[in-house]
């Protein structure tokens, strides 16, 4: 850290109101070793205002941020300049660090000087050097004209939306429910529980599934400020942060109570159970397993075919009556969850050879006989188990069949490392005699306590054949009269890329989580989803749980591949979003949005001409010297603060507060002049 | 710079801004244009997504005049992507209020 003072300068201006504090940052390296921050930190002291300029290695550190705070305190710094990486990444924190000092947050201005110079003109150090001194000499103009503003304040429902009845959505509806918010919570399925309910043991507790998810189901339907909706799902949503209006469309459950029992036990059509991913079959009147909640079956209207179902000796027809409901909400969470990859017919012998099986179908076999000592699949009984990792995972563009869609999923799904071996030790244990083959491309074993799950099955003679990505394993069905029914060829790195062919009666695939198809929410929330198609996060660091629309917030694996124990994390830190964004009755906005001065406009409504979003600007009639007089209005929730009106208005009635023309104009003169000259120049 | 040239600087700068005036009314223009446009790209993908080469075949202009348009929509969410096709984005329409 270093300090370039001007004694002289701040006798003179001892009784000036601006006194502007600039803070050029290294950012380690990543801007100091292109651009010659002490050249700047020089030039900048001897700018109008500037009280004080300083370097620092990392500014958005601790140690500088105090260092800002101290100068404000002991300086009198009253308006604050810092040159750092992208205002995306850090403009809020100095906000905050200004706050933190008692200035107002908006008597800040921050220049990128990482992104928007030292990285795109790291060959040109002297260039680099010369636009840095630009955008901070630009800067320090527009700060001489910054004035305080206060953020928007909108009174904000206490009351949130959580979709999802998943592990994530359950969690973050009793963490925020726990800290005195209302919370709606809505399943799109008859059933509470999602994925984690088809579960076995889980780790790295080796509990069981469904009795730990029984546990927390219990929790958020006793809580009294908890509300659950299932066969529900949204239909619309308008409004912005703090006031959203939802409709809800909620499908009938079909079934009363008196006949809960009696139902299930009626003859009727049945079909594939999805819960057991098409192992078994279901009747069209369900229960998604035993101890689910509700406790209520419900009627499957995708299949149900409107014949009547003889119960309790009376044809009863079952009739499905959605019923539309709105709700006024300040914040939603999005914990719409994953599904598991499903492999094309054919990709490893999928659909193609009965015994290949996915992971997720092995477990839910394995979950419905838990007492078995001996496994069989297809009739036979399985001796030799090979177990293949990064199925719809890490796949290489060009080289691997893309999906539907085109994109392929080039993404770890990070959790089918450890399920699978987690897998293989459960196999080890309940069938001892089975040789088990695990056939791996990396083993990414990264949380806390999995690494014991590999060690397990080394130690459980578990054996490991390693492919390279691309010559991923091949299966093949057996030649006629084998011992085996299918053949699994991999060319193995950890013998020299010998051919190894392992005969086995069972092949597992370790297929990866993709995200669940929930188009329609996107488009109706305006939310962003990243290149793999989960939901994206506005930061993975600073801000790892909001998307880009205020009040908008996200857990567990609608944003990307996690185990339980992450989903968890996830949502609890989704719930303490939602509770410090509602839980003071109001949210606050940053101000940059347009405003009119009454005095300049003359109503032309040029402004709201090319004005591209409704109700942003209005024309009111208002009475200026007696004189009834049409002015132009801004609804400051409305606006995204575009611009676009400034430019259009003959006047200059209209600007953007924080980013006025009169600070443009500054900051053109600023590049355009010397900033000193400018001052001395008369006008 | 000299004080010559920062004067003669200056008053260019001022000379500009005058002249800035007589712009408005071709920013109105220009800004009724931009939103006619961006209001026949929201009602080609309000349905269906299209890339950047569809949407400028419907719209009859050049791709790199779509991008742009579709670029500044983006940015102000009222377009949102929608996978991909090949090796082109597909946009759509992502609210009703443009």
């Amino acid at each position: 850290m270093s300090e370039s003072t001007n004694p002289k300068k701040k006798e003179a201006e001892k009784d000036e109101e601006i006194r502007i504090g600039v803070y050029t940052c290294y950012c380690g390296g990543n801007i100091s070793d292109v651009v010659d921050c002490e050249h700047v930190k020089k030039v900048m002291n001897d700018l109008p205002n500037v009280i004080i300029s300083r370097t620092d290695m990392s500014m958005c550190s601790d140690a500088g941020q105090a260092l800002i705070e101290k100068d404000i305190a002991e300086k009198g710094i009253n308006r604050v300049i810092v040159g750092a990486c992208a205002p995306s990444l850090h403009e809020q924190t100095f906000r905050g660090t200004v706050a933190r000092a008692g200035l107002n947050p908006y008597l800040y201005h921050h220049v990128g000087l990482r992104e928007q110079d030292s990285w795109v003109s790291h060959c040109d150090c002297d260039g680099a050097t010369c636009k840095a001194l630009n955008l901070m000499t630009a800067g320090v103009a527009k700060t001489r004209l910054l004035a305080p503003l206060e953020p928007i304040r909108l009174e904000a429902e206490k009351h949130a939306l959580v979709i999802g009845g998943g592990v994530a959505g359950l969690r973050t509806a009793l963490d925020t429910a726990r800290r005195g918010i209302q919370v709606t919570l809505i399943e799109k399925s008859p059933f509470l529980g999602g994925r984690m309910a088809q579960l076995g043991k889980i780790f790295p507790t080796d509990e069981d599934a469904c009795t730990t998810l029984d546990k927390l189901i219990q929790k958020v339907v006793s809580h009294p400020k908890i509300t659950l909706f299932t066969q529900a799902e949204v239909a619309d949503v308008s409004g912005y942060v703090g006031d959203y209006q939802i409709k809800i469309l909620q499908q009938s459950r079909g079934i009363n109570n008196d006949i809960a029992e009696a139902v299930l036990d009626a003859n009727m059509p049945k079909v594939p159970d999805a819960f057991n991913y098409g192992l078994t079959e279901r009747k069209v009147i369900y229960k998604a397993y035993p101890g689910c909640y509700p406790p209520t079956p419900a009627v499957d209207w995708e299949h149900y075919d409107g014949e009547p179902i003889v119960v309790n000796g009376q044809p009863t027809t079952f009739i499905n009556n959605p019923k539309n409901f709105d709700l006024k909400v300040g914040a939603i969470v999005v914990a719409t969850g994953f599904k598991p990859y499903e492999p094309r017919v054919g990709e490893y012998g999928y659909k193609e050879l009965p015994e290949v099986v996915t992971l997720p179908q092995l477990i839910r076999h394995l979950a419905l006989d838990k007492t078995t000592r001996t496994l069989t699949w297809a009739g036979r009984a399985v001796n030799d188990i090979a177990l293949i990792h990064c199925v719809g995972s890490r796949d290489t563009e060009s080289v691997h069949e893309p999906q539907e869609d085109g994109q392929v999923n080039n993404y770890c799904s990070r959790v089918c490392c450890t399920a699978t071996l987690h897998m293989a030790n459960e196999l080890r244990e309940r069938f001892p005699d089975a040789n088990i083959y695990d056939f791996y491309e990396d083993i990414r074993t990264y949380g806390r306590g999995h690494e014991i799950y590999y060690q397990e099955a080394l130690e459980g003679m578990v054996r490991f054949l390693r492919y390279r990505g691309i010559e991923r394993p091949e299966v093949l069905a057996a030649p006629e009269g084998d011992t085996h029914p299918v053949l699994v060829r991999a060319k193995d790195s950890l013998s020299q890329g010998e051919e190894m062919e392992v005969a086995a009666d069972l092949v597992v695939l370790a297929v990866g989580m993709i995200p669940t198809q929930v188009d329609e929410l996107v488009q109706m929330l305006k939310i962003s989803r990243g290149v793999d198609r989960f939901l994206a996060e506005v930061h993975p660091k600073l801000r790892p749980v909001e998307t880009a629309v205020n009040g908008v917030i996200l857990a567990g694996t609608a944003q990307g591949p996690m185990t339980i124990q992450e989903s968890v994390a996830a949502a609890s830190a989704a719930a303490v979003k939602v509770a410090v964004l509602l839980g003071q009755g109001e949210v606050q906005l940053d101000p940059f949005v347009a405003y009119v001065n009454p005095e300049k406009c003359d109503g032309t409504g040029a402004c709201i001409e090319v004005c591209k979003y409704e109700d942003a600007i209005k024309m009111e009639t208002v009475t200026i010297n007696g004189k009834d007089v049409k002015r132009a209005v801004v609804t400051p929730a409305n606006c995204t603060g575009c611009g676009g009106c400034v430019s259009a208005c003959p006047n200059r009635a209209i600007d953007i507060q924080g980013w006025t023309l009169d600070q443009y104009d500054a900051m053109v003169d600023a590049i355009a002049l010397d900033l000193w000259d400018l001052m001395e120049v008369p006008a | 710079m000299n004080k010559v040239e920062a004067r003669a600087r200056a008053e260019k700068m001022k000379q500009l801004r005058k002249e800035h005036n007589v712009t408005v009314k071709r920013t109105q223009i220009l800004l009724k244009e931009h939103k006619r446009v961006h209001r026949e790209i929201c009602k080609a993908i309000r349905d269906t997504a299209k890339t950047i080469p569809e949407i400028a075949e419907v719209m009859e202009i050049p791709s790199h005049e779509v991008l742009w348009h579709v670029t500044a929509l983006k940015k102000y969410d009222v377009v949102a992507e929608e996978g991909m096709c090949g090796e082109y984005v597909l946009y759509k329409r992502a609210e009703e209020k443009a």
